[in-house]
């Protein structure tokens, strides 16, 4: 299907406290993408649209994509939906997700019967 | 059109020409370029570039655009790393037909463009009929 083949590349990092992920998206408005967190699972979409200019008699070349993508990324580990910045910079997409805080790890001692 | 969305776009890495004092890697933006009936327009792609780390000259029939994209930090483990980042360059040659003195260029959201207005001359002209 057409649109499913992502045109554009991520960058993925995990830090300690977070996950940053940076996506270029060139001359994108943050209205025409879409982040959705949920669980371990990152998903960015969106429609990169044609500029709308003035007619154009011709075109001598045209290398740029345009259209609706989709992409979803595993992540490494929770991350609380609820605290995840996005910013939309010269046409780069960061996202910093904070991760979720797991509860302290109790240790058990084991008892000699 | 062919199917364009189909093919994954790799950023083109330049092999020669463009000088670098910094050991970055430097990559052909895309480009349209479109010719309307009073101006030739070329806009490209250039995400993480300002409009002050941008470099535009015009240099006889030569037109040169190099821009530095900002880094992008990365700390911690890189769990997925599809491109870098580095200098956009290309060049174009400009026919005469070109207004110098009246080319202009915007730099938003990582898109460049450069409107060229073409010279009156080359301006299709109306010829009216008398009669």
């Amino acid at each position: 299907m057409f649109g499913l083949l992502p045109w554009h590349k991520y960058s993925v990092c995990e830090g300690d406290k977070d996950i940053m992920v940076n996506v270029e998206l060139p001359g994108m408005q943050p209205g025409d993408i879409d982040i959705r967190v949920d669980e371990r699972r990152l998903t960015i979409s969106g429609e990169k649209k044609m500029e709308k200019e003035e007619k154009r008699s011709d075109i001598h070349i045209f290398e740029r994509r345009f259209g609706s993508f989709t992409r979803t990324v595993d992540l490494p580990v929770e991350v609380d939906a609820d605290k995840v910045k996005a910013e939309l910079v010269q046409g780069v997409l960061k996202i910093e997700m904070p991760k979720k805080k797991i509860s302290a790890r109790k240790s058990i001692p084991v008892k000699t019967a | 059109m062919e199917d364009k969305d189909l093919q994954l776009q790799e950023k083109k890495e330049l092999q020669t020409k463009a000088e670098s004092t910094r050991d970055v890697p430097v990559f052909v933006p895309a480009v349209d370029i479109y010719e309307s009936e009073s101006a030739l327009t070329v806009v490209a792609d250039m995400p993480g570039v300002s409009a002050d780390s941008l470099d535009i000259d015009l240099d006889n029939d030569q037109l040169t655009i190099r821009g530095t994209a900002a880094t992008q930090e990365s700390e911690g483990t890189v769990l997925l790393q599809e491109y870098s980042v580095g200098d956009y360059y290309r060049q174009f040659t400009l026919s005469d037909a070109i207004d110098r003195s009246k080319i202009e260029a915007t730099m938003k959201d990582g898109v460049l463009k450069v409107v060229l207005p073409k010279a009156e001359a080359a301006k299709p002209r109306k010829i009216t009929v008398r009669t």
